[in-house]
């Protein structure tokens, strides 16, 4: 249950994780939650050259009001939802 | 003085030790020098090799050795055996079809191992053992016995005609098939014994070592029996007892898993020698739910025969047992002597007859888990009790007690000699059922049924009132019956100089708490503080012999053993405290700790006679210096603790979810050590039978591959599948050894599935279902309930 040997970035920005996917040349995986992603490399199923991390972007994992909805970033966590004023006051 | 401590539930010593990480299992061992083995599996369930390429990974980084069963055939290596011969019906012996270290010729499940590679790291050993190129040539998959049986199935073994390892049977076939076909009512289900995978949590490791001075190998292995492996491993690669040294340090469970001798084993202590370096390797959990040996794995069919009085007339069983693809090492005892034989249950039935028909298939091995055989015995005997309840309208309780064996203690009145076999050793079955009926309150829960009924709530009870048989016994009858090795039990109880005391079993212990509850018998028949006494076990160079741990044979066999050797050690404590108060020994009795003589408060205490057993300065002519014994014990019979479970079940009549409320326990194992222990073993039992009855599942698809192969896919019990167990006792004494003990450590997994199921099924019983296969999934509960029209 090792994962072969990969490369670890951690990216900052959408733009920046956008850059480093071009870098990458189509041997990067994206790494938010991991829970398929880590078994299937562990089991050597997935094999990519690199992993960017995307889990610690801000702007991914915020929720905003929009108009008559609200917007959630598409790395937010169940649990904050399940914590967040603003989707309580609409549910 | 010390305390009384047998019947206290003293806290287990090992538990400091185990909760604080500072346990030492086989993967915790570095030796200097030490390489990392990995292996190379196949990814078929079926195939022929037609070449291995070794080039690319033997130059890898960090590679020592690329290792193949080609080697292991220019070596010389002996394939690992089964060790229970078990006959045909017609007389000849059992398939056994050779099981290589690693194959060479034709993969026979997904996960046969066909190379391994040594390097310097775990890390370095895996990627190159991805750069072995196997090439394959497929072959059909047989993933079950109806298929393995059938007529034009592809051969998985040359030497294994019809894929059959044995067809067997037991009991009176005439009288049985009489008793069927006369009968008031008979009573007919079909069964799926699913097939389980043990889990245990630590995987199995093994590290070798090789003394190229002595010659001799020592394998560090996280097994149940040192001395076992040490045996059927020195026979494998042609190592005697004295170059070969086995030890089991501490092992996180092995459930049966571990008994067995396993491929790796061979392997790494082969690669050890080859390479002159110590090799490791732990399985991987991917590895452990691919090759760690399954259990269970029975399709039944089973006719119950009943007058109109409700009187048990025949059983007739008629099962096809599946062994995987190789015989492991006790496969085949498993669905014959310790099945057929258990198949009379608590009752007086009086024709019983079995036949099982054992066939190889291209799946991982099946062997011994928790219960082995008893469990699966039970599980058809105990639904078809029910089953027969419902039909006939009796009460489940009622039914039982018109058929139970009345109580009889093995002493004043003789054991109960069954259809199948064996002779019980003590029972009162009936006793059991009672205080369990006092538990549950079964008429204040029939009225609650009534009520959840009335407002459409699915609430259901299931009885189990089941028998089993514990240490397997006696060696020359187990050797009769195909058994290739003894089933006694050594000791060395080693009084030292300062009057403490080392105590040595061939028993291992991997969770039971031996080392508490042996410690407490020595305590009590020495007089002396527990803290005073060490148990010391899985090492083949510190013990003298053993068959280590497995069917709950450890206190009735090795308790007995060590019982036996503190006898002895009385015995010879009392010449020579009499030479030294100048009295004769036979005047001498031996209380709270020491020797006395009778009436009077005249002796010597254990701790003067040790020092003087070791100083040798006031001393009995003619004894030997010393307070020493080794000693042996063979029982005369199995041990059969037995007992009724009651479990109550509510359906979510809308999933179809199957919750477990209560589940009452009445077992009696005999005379009770450590109480506490007793509970833990009981629990955690029932929770492993509540798992296969509503949780677990082995499930292979038609090209042989495992689907359930990691914990996304294979569901274990967690703690909010289960209630808090309410559990008793009553105590009947085994009269068979000097303790008077039954065994604990499988009682929970064989009493508790038939309970759960049964209640499952009374509870849709009014609703039209009359059966159900494990495991109780959602869905599998929700299509019987709508299947059979009923609505809810």
């Amino acid at each position: 249950m090792i994962p072969a040997a990969f490369a670890y970035r951690r990216a900052a920005s959408v733009d920046e994780a956008l850059q480093l996917l071009g870098e990458a040349d189509g041997d990067a995986r994206l790494l938010a939650g991991g829970h398929s992603l880590l078994p299937a490399m562990k089991l050597r199923l997935d094999r990519p050259g690199t992993l960017i991390d995307i889990s610690r972007i801000d702007e991914l994992s915020a929720i905003k009001e929009s108009g008559d909805g609200v917007c959630i970033g598409a790395a937010v966590t169940h649990e904050h939802i399940a914590a967040c004023d603003v989707v309580g006051a609409r549910a | 003085m010390a305390t009384a401590q047998i019947g206290k539930p003293v806290r287990r010593v090992e538990d400091q030790k185990f909760i604080t990480g500072a346990g030492r299992y086989t993967d915790d061992i570095q030796l200097p020098g030490m390489t990392w083995c990995a292996f190379v599996r196949s990814p078929h369930a079926h195939a022929k090799i037609e070449g291995v390429d070794t080039a690319a990974a033997a130059s890898a980084p960090g590679v020592v050795a690329v290792l193949t069963g080609a080697d292991v055939e220019a070596d010389g290596l002996g394939g690992l055996p089964c060790a229970w011969q078990v006959d045909f019906n017609t007389g000849e012996p059992m398939n056994e079809p050779p099981h290589p270290v690693l194959a060479s010729d034709t993969v026979r499940y997904v996960g046969d191992g066909v190379a391994c590679v040594i390097a310097e790291t775990q890390e370095q050993a895996q990627d190159a053992a991805e750069l072995v190129e196997v090439s394959y040539r497929e072959l059909p998959a047989v993933a079950s016995v109806p298929e393995a049986v059938a007529e034009g199935a592809t051969q998985i073994h040359a030497e294994a005609k019809g894929n059959l390892a044995f067809i067997w049977d037991l009991g009176d076939r005439e009288a049985t098939d009489a008793a069927c076909a006369n009968a008031a009512h008979v009573t007919t289900l079909e069964f799926i014994n699913q097939r389980l995978i043990p889990n245990a949590i630590e995987p199995r490791a093994t590290l070798a070592d090789f003394d190229a001075a002595s010659g001799r190998s020592t394998l560090y292995t996280s097994t149940q029996n040192p001395h076992t492996i040490r045996a059927v491993m020195g026979g494998v690669l042609g190592l005697p007892e004295h170059k070969l040294r086995v030890v089991g340090p501490d092992v996180g469970g092995g459930f049966g898993s571990k008994i067995f001798h396993y491929p790796e084993e061979a392997a790494v202590t082969w690669a050890a020698r080859r390479i002159g370096r110590p090799v490791k390797w732990t399985a991987s959990r991917t590895e452990s739910f691919m090759t760690d040996a399954h259990g269970r794995d029975h399709v039944t069919t089973a006719d119950l025969a009943l007058d109109a009085d409700g009187k048990f007339l025949g059983l007739r069983v008629r099962t096809q047992a599946n062994m995987g693809a190789y015989l492991s090492l006790v496969a085949s005892a498993i669905p014959t002597y310790l099945y057929g034989t258990l198949l009379q249950g608590q009752y007086t039935t009086p024709a019983v007859h079995v036949e099982v028909t054992a066939a190889f298939t291209t799946t991982t091995p099946v062997d011994a888990y928790r219960g082995a055989g008893r469990p699966e015995a039970t599980y058809l005997l105990e639904r078809l009790v029910d089953t027969a309840a419902h039909e006939t309208g009796v009460d489940p309780a009622e039914l039982r007690r018109r058929n139970f064996i009345p109580p009889f203690d093995g002493v004043t009145e003789p054991g109960y000699e069954t259809q199948v076999a064996m002779v019980y050793d003590s029972g009162n079955y009936g006793g059991a059922m009672d205080r369990a009926l006092e538990v549950f309150d079964l008429p204040g829960f029939r009225a609650r049924q009534a009520t959840a009924r009335a407002e459409g709530k699915l609430l259901g009870v299931g009885f189990s009132s089941y028998i089993e048989a514990c240490g397997v016994a006696p060696s020359k009858v187990a050797g009769a019956l195909g058994a290739r090795g003894g089933f006694y039990e050594s000791s060395t109880v080693r009084v030292q100089p300062s009057g403490k005391v080392t105590v040595f079993t061939g028993t291992h212990s991997h969770g039971q708490g031996h080392v508490t509850t042996f410690a407490q018998v020595v305590a009590d028949e020495l007089g002396v503080p527990m803290d005073d006494v060490e148990i010391v076990h899985g090492d083949t160079d510190m013990i003298p012999m053993g068959n280590g741990t497995a069917g709950s044979r450890s206190i009735a066999v090795g308790g007995s053993a060590i019982h036996v050797g503190l006898g002895k050690i009385k015995e010879k404590g009392a010449q020579i405290a009499a030479h030294l108060i100048e009295a004769s020994p036979e005047d001498l009795e031996y209380v709270d700790g020491g020797w006395k003589v009778r009436g009077t408060d005249r002796g010597m205490s254990f701790q003067e006679v040790a020092a003087q057993a070791y100083t040798v300065h006031n001393y009995p002519d003619g004894v030997e210096p010393g307070l020493e014994f080794t000693s042996f014990f063979d029982p005369e019979n199995f041990t059969f603790p037995f007992g009724t479970h009651i479990a109550v079940v509510k359906i979510d009549a809308d999933t179809g979810q199957v919750r477990l409320k209560r589940f009452v326990a009445v077992d009696d194992v005999g005379l009770v050590i450590n109480p506490m222990i007793v509970d833990g073993q009981v629990h955690g039992g029932i929770t492993q039978g509540v798992g296969q009855a509503l949780l677990e599942g082995a499930a292979y698809d038609d090209a042989g591959q495992l689907l359930t192969g990691s914990y996304m896919d294979y569901a274990m019990p967690r703690a909010d599948d289960v209630p808090s167990y309410e559990v008793d006792r009553t105590e009947t004494r085994c009269p068979i050894n000097p303790l008077g003990v039954k065994g604990a450590g499988e009682t929970g997994t064989i009493g508790s599935t038939p309970a759960v199921v049964n209640a499952a099924v009374d509870a849709l019983w009014h609703l039209g279902v009359r059966d159900l296969q494990m495991p109780l999934t959602p869905q599998r509960v929700w299509r019987a309930m709508h299947a059979n029209g009923g609505t809810t």
